[in-house]
């Protein structure tokens, strides 16, 4: 196996398989101070952050004032989901003749549970309070991360689904600005779709 | 009132509510996700800031010549792609200048479409010769500003559903031979037995506001059961002014 391109200040001892991909640690500081560590894989997830890297600012650690510690910790955690399971399927394709036979069959019965496994993570990460699920929103919009970032406003999208103007305005704390002219001016002007 | 005037959240949000917190892309984000019938629409009525960020062109579908290849979401080449994309109750901007094709078109679900000029003159759709209608419509629909051109047959067949056609330029063969050429077609029926009482309109019908017809045998052609009504006209220099709606005939009472 040829080596890996020596990565001088790589940090990890973990020896990578077959793979070209460093196995560098990128350090993420949260607006709090908190300082997390996640994989350049993962870490590259975020667009945001992958431009950073490849500018060559990440090397003392990436400040990030708009992500505090706990939403930080909650994008870290999808992005490693999200990245090992990429990586699995890259594996998958890339070594087609591995001589771990027994490897490639578990690999094939685990990736449909995988998926399984994938949107339940997804669907618990989202499962939170609306403060939370927006601040999730406003990172993943911040870091690029269009995964997390579709997932949760989905998500937000979902509570709003099928449920009346009233409903909607209860469950985000909206007060009604409107005054009876300016609400019938707004229904007048969609009228058109409704064949009332 | 009292929030208009402090320095409180410019929009009426409660200045407890989280969603204050969301920037605008986000929140338009959102709303992309929502089916415009019904929840788009609900959303629009919840406050002004939604309001805004609901009917925001950013959420409309476009008809554009593509400038390059690179292939932009939400913008389509012509108008059958467009509406074979849009969900019920998507808008559709039709880029001005240039002209697009429109042959026989069938819209079978609730859409409007809207040309992004400042007059109707600068979007044009053109219906060629071998082809009987530019646009039919099945469903509710509303268009506006836009110019509907038809070599030979008719620019609008309306089948069913209520068709809004707003501030638009309805132009037909000058001359026509055989009365094939009508503007507006409607071949709906309304099968409801009992007069409507009601003041508004109900089920099928064409509603024209303030649009400019010429060419054709006459205006409007039905062949169902609907009939001219109501009709208004304004002579302004160049050209005449119609508003006009084709429904259920009102009985005198």
């Amino acid at each position: 196996m040829a080596a890996t391109p020596a990565d001088a200040s790589s940090s990890s001892s973990e020896a990578v398989v077959g793979g070209e991909k460093s196995n560098k640690m990128i350090t993420l500081i949260s607006s709090d101070g908190e300082s997390f560590e996640a994989t350049e894989e993962a870490a590259k997830m975020s667009v945001t952050i992958k431009h950073m890297i490849e500018d060559g600012c990440a090397d003392d650690g990436i400040p990030l004032p708009n992500v505090p510690a706990k939403i930080l910790s909650m994008v870290i955690e999808y992005c490693n989901k999200h990245a090992a399971d990429a990586d699995d399927t890259n594996k998958h394709v890339a070594d087609p003749a591995d001589a771990d036979e027994d490897d490639d069959n578990n690999n094939n019965n685990a990736s449909a549970g995988e998926k399984e496994d994938l949107k339940s993570f997804d669907a618990s990460l989202v499962a939170v309070d609306q403060a939370t699920l927006f601040d999730i929103i406003l990172a993943a919009n911040f870091l690029s991360i269009k995964g997390l970032l579709d997932l949760a406003c989905q998500k937000v999208a979902d509570d709003i689904k099928d449920k009346s103007v009233e409903e909607v305005r209860e469950i985000f704390k909206i007060e009604n600005d409107f005054t009876k002219e300016e609400e019938e001016a707004v229904r007048k002007e969609n009228a058109w779709a409704f064949n009332e | 009132m009292a929030k208009r005037l402090g320095e409180a959240a410019p929009w009426g949000e409660a200045p407890g509510s989280p969603v204050n917190s969301l920037d605008d892309g986000c929140l338009m984000h959102i709303f992309s996700f929502l089916s415009p019938i019904p929840d788009r629409y609900n959303t629009a009525l919840v406050c002004h800031r939604w309001r805004f960020l609901a009917c925001h062109p950013r959420l409309w579908l476009r008809v554009e010549r593509p400038l390059r290849d690179v292939k932009e979401p939400g913008v389509y080449p012509d108008l059958e792609a467009a509406i074979s994309a849009a969900r019920p109750g998507d808008t559709i901007l039709i880029a001005a200048g240039g002209t697009y094709l429109a042959c026989n078109i069938q819209i079978k679900k609730p859409l409007c479409i809207i040309g992004g000029g400042e007059l109707p003159d600068d979007t044009v759709l053109t219906c060629s010769r071998g082809s009987d209608n530019a646009l039919e419509f099945l469903s509710t629909c509303k268009i506006a500003n836009l110019t509907i051109k038809a070599e030979l047959g008719c620019c609008l067949l309306h089948r069913s559903g209520k068709l809004t056609i707003q501030e638009c330029l309805l132009q037909c063969e000058p001359n026509p031979l055989d009365y094939l050429s009508f503007p507006i077609v409607s071949t709906a029926i309304e099968y409801n037995p009992l007069p409507s009482s009601l003041k508004e309109q109900q089920g099928h019908g064409v509603t024209v506001v303030r649009t400019r017809i010429e060419g054709g045998a006459k205006a409007v052609r039905t062949n169902g059961t609907l009939a001219l009504q109501r009709v208004r006209a304004i002579y302004a220099r160049r050209s005449v002014f119609f508003w006009f709606e084709v429904g259920e005939k009102l009985e005198p009472l």
